[in-house]
């Protein structure tokens, strides 16, 4: 029969107590939550990483944007309630540390491509693509987010709506002034290249 | 011939986001209107590049870098409950595998931060003898039960704090 069986009356000083097996019971889950973590990270990396670069143009920042995001999202995983898709609630952290980056850094970033003046699009070789890319950093903050979003990373207006808790009228309508703002600036680019 | 459309009106023209009425009238006017048709086709060409536009990857740096911030995270909060957190882990696993009670071990208080900094080797040697003990008592339990999940996971844990530990050290516990 254990000490405790026979005395069961003093188990407060030798019976190890709740909290000491919550205690262990947090060790495991601090270890499936790593085993956990780094799922979400192979799933959700390259969508953090370009989503971050679209924001901020490029990619050393973005790699710094990528590991708040994933510090945040390790930290903040027990609070996860589940109602959203977790890839909608890493999208969220994402837009919100960008923003924030570049609100600490207090000017807007320019793309990789660093020129992007009338003159230098008309005589650009880039693609569309690329020129949009650098373009984009330049678009106000609202209608970028749901440009990035939409268009490049083809989410839905209800999951943008979700994201930057707006409505999905809200998310449209930002959308198509995004588009007519990029073609008004992207002008002298289309013009030279007889796009369209 | 009616008045053009914006672009934003076009846009949503494009992406079906109009009553179907419109749609069919500005279906119609597309057809008439080469300035309409024009900017139709610079919207499309836009969309569809920034569509295209592929999913990059961040380098393998910053998966080790996120690691080793948050594994510093966790040895702050870890070095803040230590005093209790690897005598607990011991001692329940004891427990559970021998099935009896046992003395909860001394250990040394958890230094803060401030106490780290003024007594440094003292400290990190008190704390890491506390992780030794932990390590040494799940390997004897391992060997006892050598396929209980909790007891691997106990051990696993251990050893993971004496990484961290080190890590934290070497990098001066910033």
């Amino acid at each position: 029969m254990s000490e405790y069986q026979q005395n069961p009356g003093n188990h407060r000083e030798t019976h190890p107590s709740k909290s000491v097996k919550s205690k262990l019971n947090g060790i495991t889950d601090a270890l499936n939550k790593e085993f956990d973590f780094e799922e979400i990270y192979i799933e959700n990396k390259s969508r953090v990483f370009s989503t971050a670069y679209r924001f901020v143009g490029n990619r050393a920042d973005a790699e710094d944007i990528t590991q708040d995001v994933f510090v945040k999202v390790f930290k903040n995983m027990k609070t996860f309630r589940g109602d959203a898709a977790i890839s909608t609630w890493i999208y969220r952290i994402t837009v919100n540390a960008c923003f924030d980056f570049l609100r600490k850094r207090k000017r807007q970033y320019m793309s990789s491509l660093e020129d992007c003046s009338e003159k230098s699009l008309v005589s650009s070789p880039l693609s569309l693509g690329k020129v949009i890319e650098g373009m984009v950093t330049r678009l106000p903050e609202a209608y970028r987010k749901v440009f990035i979003l939409y268009d490049i990373q083809g989410l839905k207006h209800r999951e943008i709506a979700d994201i930057l808790d707006i409505t999905q009228g809200a998310s449209k309508s930002l959308l198509h002034r995004a588009r007519a703002k990029l073609r008004q600036e992207l002008s002298p680019y289309v013009r030279n290249r007889h796009l369209g | 011939m009616k008045q053009c459309y914006s672009d934003e009106i076009l846009s949503a023209y494009l992406d079906h986001d109009l009553e179907p009425e419109q749609i069919e009238e500005i279906g119609r006017h597309i057809e008439e209107c080469s300035g309409c048709r024009s900017a139709l086709e610079q919207i499309t060409a836009i969309r569809d590049a920034a569509s295209s536009l592929e999913q990059l990857e961040p380098c393998e740096k910053t998966w080790f870098e996120i690691q080793r911030r948050v594994r510093k995270g966790r040895l702050k909060r870890i070095w803040v409950w230590s005093g209790v957190g690897a005598a607990a882990a011991v001692v329940l696993v004891v427990f559970l595998v021998r099935g009896r009670p046992v003395q909860v071990p001394e250990t040394t208080p958890a230094p803060g931060r401030r106490q780290v900094e003024a007594g440094l080797v003292q400290e990190y040697d008190d704390y890491m003898r506390g992780i030794d003990k932990a390590v040494e008592e799940c390997k004897t339990a391992l060997s006892e039960n050598p396929h209980n999940p909790r007891v691997q996971r106990a051990y696993l844990e251990a050893r993971s704090s004496q990484i961290n530990a080190l890590d934290v050290f070497t990098s001066g516990g910033d």
